[in-house]
């Protein structure tokens, strides 16, 4: 009877979802590269698959147009996402986008709505703009996030399971009642205790930076900033890669614009307080730093430094230094228990190496052709288990990481299609992302790839009207983004009707 | 001595002698398909309704919890109490509580408190809140006992039990009887053919969202859930005159093939045999994929009703569209094609909280034949839809009212008006041409620029304001009356009540009032 009765109530109550929210919510893109590890990887998603792919019904959903001047080749940075939000309009998915002039805007992903936009107020720059110093806003937007390994996440099962019908014997009332009982006298889990205080509800931000080098935090709902905005960099520097972590905000700076030395810069959010670290020959990549699951920063030069900093106050822990020049951001993964980096090289290399200790050269591929600059690497895990990197040149280059007893190696994967001035990819669900961003003359194209074999599997043809600078594609909920020069935002994905 | 008849039967008209030919509202919404239309006033009519005054209001000791009150009293036209027969009001509050009320004085003719041994755990399923406010839930339901004059009251309290008492003194009939877990939340109660039904929502105390079917000649409760989030129509389940109980079910995924029903609506029917309850028919809508993602529960009483030979049904949701079905199949052969969508008619912005439709349908037919659905709707009407007859705009909520038509061989449901704006209109009442509603008052933002979702009582109530009640005029939606300022308090998921030249509506601060033609 018991038995019984727990199998009812299980049916009723399928373990682990019985408050889980359907079709709502999975893990977002909350900076460059999507998050700490620079990995631009969304483990899973709902409807974005190998599988899916190869079916008609990814489309063209809609573009909406963004009142922003570009500056030099800058225009809109990759949107930062916010997959699943209840907020005082509504449940919301929402997609971030700065403008170069200082613009943030706020975008309904499922209606094409504006939710909100701002100008960020920003002292005029007495700055002309050249292509390596284009002025305006340059870095991305970011949600605070945290340092650790994404979990695989995803979207709950639902509520509730399959519909049962029952009878509860007369004057028993209804079978519910026992399988209740039953349930809340189940033992408890050994090692739950006492769960800790619900720390009620708390807001969520998205973070900026303007040319004027003030910091920015703003409530997603409304892009009102509940604190005056914080000085962080000199005004007018080329700033990239920001990312918020525990309460503190880092960011690369390169090419010694402005009054900006090149460097890693770190703003206690809290307290004001900012930290430098600067490298000599600028910041390699357009990603600005990598973290490990511990805070650890990493970053790397163009003079081939790659450097180990401590969180927050960004002294130096330890470094690398090679006879390479470096032209990537780093990308940081866990590969058989140890903590990996991958970074490019100008004359055609991708270089591994171990973080245990100081950091040490493990592995390198070469051949790649020189003036090798993608600018930032991707990485995800196959559902084999193997690890894969990708770069952008002249198409989207994919590399295995193998090796086993200690020994870790790169092996040639795939190399697709010729792309035209490609963007660095984004992989969703074994998906690979890819942009051919085209010049003023040609508009950009978008790619899905196999991620396993690098097979196409759709383009967007002739949708996308402009080319693309910078920046990248981002992804989550079934949904991809692309912003173009032009100003406008495009998203691709599976319809639905409203 | 024909002369003298006559004289009496005026005088006794004109004395609202409710004795003669009176109203009964033995059930939420009025009646099992929950019209929530008053067919048997004869008092009130859109001419003597501007004449309405505050005829009384009495303060019932009973606790609010969390922002439930009062349920919309019950209405028994002629009961035998010890001291006569007399026009009760049974009035259930949330803190286990029964009352008579003398319907003419505001005096309580006897009280009964349910007493519980139930303790609430300290985290128990979804915990105490707004959505899971403990106490009891579901607005009672009255059924005839066989003897004239005597009525039994059917209740169901905080630990679940059912509860039935005589309605001349409140004493029990027959022993509380197991019916639900405790600590849930079920709705309204329905009673259609000794059976009393009813759903549950929210998760509350940790039970599952099903309906219950509690088969009064055998003692036998059938289940049949989950379904979705929860069902949670302000008046309960609607019951057709083939014995199928309709409700919508919340949010959640909708996958009939799996046996999910969530954002959909589903009927079910009691096996007579074994008491089990079937599932006989289901719809989703076409864009339920949407509705889950933007949480636009499916979530309002629906209301069933006559037309030209077939029994159609009206329901709708947080989306703010009305769906127009018919009861031999309610979405058509796949489930997902009701007879009629209505466009958007609110919630242009796509909230899940302050917008769309909420609570309960309401339907009439007028002396030409005219079929009327009536629906509430919270917020600002949708900019794209339009009425013939409007007054004014439509900032908070309204009444909108459509006709049931046939348009190329097609039935429709074809605006008719658009009441003046009210403060989160409720569901509304039709009594002899006149539409009797109100706007609550109640704050019913869940969730705030700064933090975003923060439901909870201590934000919204010092946000409500107070109740207003309107009486229109069914056929142009004209107002004809307003309470003005004369409600105090606010109310949350309650009603109105309308019998015998009195509407009723009870307050967060426990105020029963009574509004009515004067005597």
């Amino acid at each position: 009877m018991r038995t019984r009765i727990l199998l009812y109530l299980c049916g009723l109550f399928p373990i682990g979802t019985v408050q889980a929210q359907f079709g709502r919510g999975g893990i977002d893109w909350m900076t460059a590269g999507s998050d700490a590890q620079r990995s631009s990887w969304i483990r899973n998603d709902p409807k974005i698959s190998r599988e899916s792919m190869q079916k008609p019904g990814f489309q063209f959903l809609w573009k909406v147009k963004l009142n922003n001047e570009p500056v030099q080749l800058n225009s809109l940075s990759p949107a930062i996402l916010l997959d699943f939000y209840i907020g005082y309009r509504g449940f919301r998915s929402l997609a971030f986008v700065g403008g170069s002039s200082n613009n943030v805007f706020a975008i309904d992903t499922d209606l094409a709505r504006i939710e909100w936009q701002r100008r960020l107020p920003s002292a005029a720059s007495t700055h002309s703009g050249t292509p390596g110093c284009p002025g305006g806003m340059t870095a991305n937007l970011a949600r605070p996030t945290v340092s650790a390994f994404p979990m695989p996440g995803g979207r709950g099962g639902g509520r509730g399971g399959p519909a049962h019908s029952g009878v509860g014997s007369a004057g028993e009332g209804a079978v519910t009642i026992a399988a209740v009982s039953a349930i809340a006298n189940l033992p408890a889990p050994p090692g739950r205790g006492t769960p800790p205080p619900n720390p009620g509800p708390r807001p969520s931000y998205i973070d900026a930076i303007s040319s004027d080098g003030m910091f920015h935090h703003m409530y997603v709902s409304t892009g009102l900033e509940p604190t005056p905005p914080v000085p962080f960099l000199p005004p007018d520097a080329n700033a990239q890669g920001l990312i918020v972590i525990d309460e503190t905000a880092y960011v690369a700076t390169d090419q010694n614009c402005g009054s900006s030395p090149s460097g890693i810069w770190a703003l206690d959010i809290l307290t004001g307080h900012v930290s430098t670290w600067q490298a000599d020959a600028g910041v390699a990549g357009s990603s600005g730093a990598a973290f490990a699951p511990d805070g650890t920063v990493f970053a790397a030069t163009r003079k081939g430094e790659l450097v180990v900093l401590e969180p927050k106050t960004l002294k130096v822990k330890g470094s690398f230094t090679s006879d390479k020049e470096f032209t990537s951001s780093p990308v940081l993964f866990e590969h058989r228990g140890k903590l990996l980096i991958a970074l490019a090289t100008k004359d055609g290399q991708i270089q591994l190496f171990d973080t245990s200790d100081h950091p040490a050269l493990v592995a390198k591929i070469a051949g790649i052709g020189d003036n090798f600059a993608p600018g930032a690497l991707a990485s995800w895990v196959g559902p084999d288990g193997t690890r894969w990197l990708l770069a952008d040149n002249r198409g989207i280059a994919a590399w295995k990481v193998v090796g086993q007893d200690g020994t870790v190696a790169l092996q040639p994967g795939w190399t697709s299609r010729e792309l035209f001035s490609p963007l660095a990819p984004a992989i969703i669900n074994g998906v690979v992302f890819a942009v051919s961003g085209g010049s003023p003359r040609s508009p950009a194209v978008l790619y899905a790839f196999d991620g396993t074999t690098g097979k196409e599997l759709w383009n967007s043809g002739k949708t996308v009207t402009s080319f693309v600078h910078g920046g990248g594609v981002t992804a989550i909920g079934g949904q991809v983004y692309l912003g173009t020069y032009d100003g406008h935002l495009y998203a691709f994905g599976f319809p639905i009707e409203h | 001595m024909r002369r003298l008849c006559a004289m009496i039967a005026a005088t006794l008209s004109v004395a609202g002698c409710a004795f003669c030919q009176g109203a009964d509202w033995l059930t939420d919404g009025g009646n099992p398909q929950r019209t929530a239309w008053q067919k048997d006033e004869k008092i009130f009519n859109p001419e003597n309704v501007r004449n309405m005054k505050l005829l009384w209001k009495i303060k019932l000791d009973n606790e609010p919890r969390q922002m439930h009150s009062l349920f919309p009293p019950l209405i028994i036209n002629r009961v035998n109490t010890g001291a006569g027969p007399k026009q009760l009001l049974i009035e259930a509050g949330v803190s286990d509580n029964i009352y008579a009320i003398d319907a003419e004085t505001g005096e309580v003719v006897w009280k009964k408190h349910f007493e519980t041994g139930f303790t609430p755990p300290p985290n128990g399923g979804r915990g105490a809140g707004i959505l899971c406010p403990g106490g009891q839930t579901a607005t009672p339901v009255i059924g005839p006992s066989g003897t004239p004059g005597r009525y039994t009251i059917y209740a169901a309290s905080w630990d679940g039990r059912l509860h039935q008492l005589n309605a001349s003194d409140g004493e029990d009939i027959a022993p509380p009887a197991k019916f639900m877990p405790s600590n849930g939340k079920p709705y309204a109660l329905n009673l259609w053919k000794n059976v009393l039904y009813t759903h549950t929502a929210q998760g509350c105390g940790g039970n599952p969202n099903v309906v219950y079917a509690y088969d009064l000649a055998t003692g036998k409760v059938g289940t049949w859930g989950p379904a979705g989030g929860g069902m949670w129509g302000r008046s309960g389940p609607a019951i057709s005159s083939s014995g199928v109980m309709y409700t919508g079910t919340g949010d959640g995924r909708w996958d009939p093939e799996n046996g999910v029903f969530g954002n959909g609506i589903i009927g079910v029917k009691q096996d007579p045999a074994t008491k089990a309850l079937k599932l006989d028919d289901y719809y989703g809508p076409s864009n339920a994929e949407w509705l889950v993602k933007r949480d636009l529960d499916m979530q309002v009483t629906p209301a069933i009703f006559n037309y030209k030979g077939r029994e159609l049904m009206v329901d709708a949701g947080k989306e703010c569209r009305v769906y127009l079905m018919d009861t031999e199949s309610i979405g058509g052969d796949d489930h997902r094609t009701p007879l009629y969508r209505t466009p958007l008619l609110c919630n242009e912005d796509v909230n899940f909280a302050s917008a769309g439709i909420w609570g309960s349908m309401a339907t009439w037919e007028d002396s030409k034949g005219t079929r009327w659905v009536l629906t509430p709707i919270w917020g600002p009407k949708h900019s794209a839809f339009k009425a013939p007859v409007e007054y004014g705009e439509v900032k908070d909520g309204a009444i909108v009212a459509f006709k049931v038509e046939e348009k190329s061989g097609k039935l429709q449901l074809t605006p008719a008006w658009v009441s003046r704006d009210m403060n989160r209109a409720e569901p509304p009442v039709i009594a002899n041409g006149v539409v009797f509603a109100y706007g609550n008052g109640e704050d019913t933002d869940q969730a705030y620029p700064d933090v975003g979702l923060a439901d909870v009582a201590e934000r919204r109530i010092p946000g409500s304001t107070h109740a207003v009640l309107y009486a229109l005029d069914a056929v142009t939606g004209k107002e004809l009356w307003s309470s003005g300022d004369q409600i105090a308090s606010w109310n949350h998921w309650t009603g109105l009540s309308v019998g015998n030249g009195h509407v009723y509506i009870g307050t967060y601060d426990s105020n029963l009032y009574c509004f009515g033609i004067k005597k």
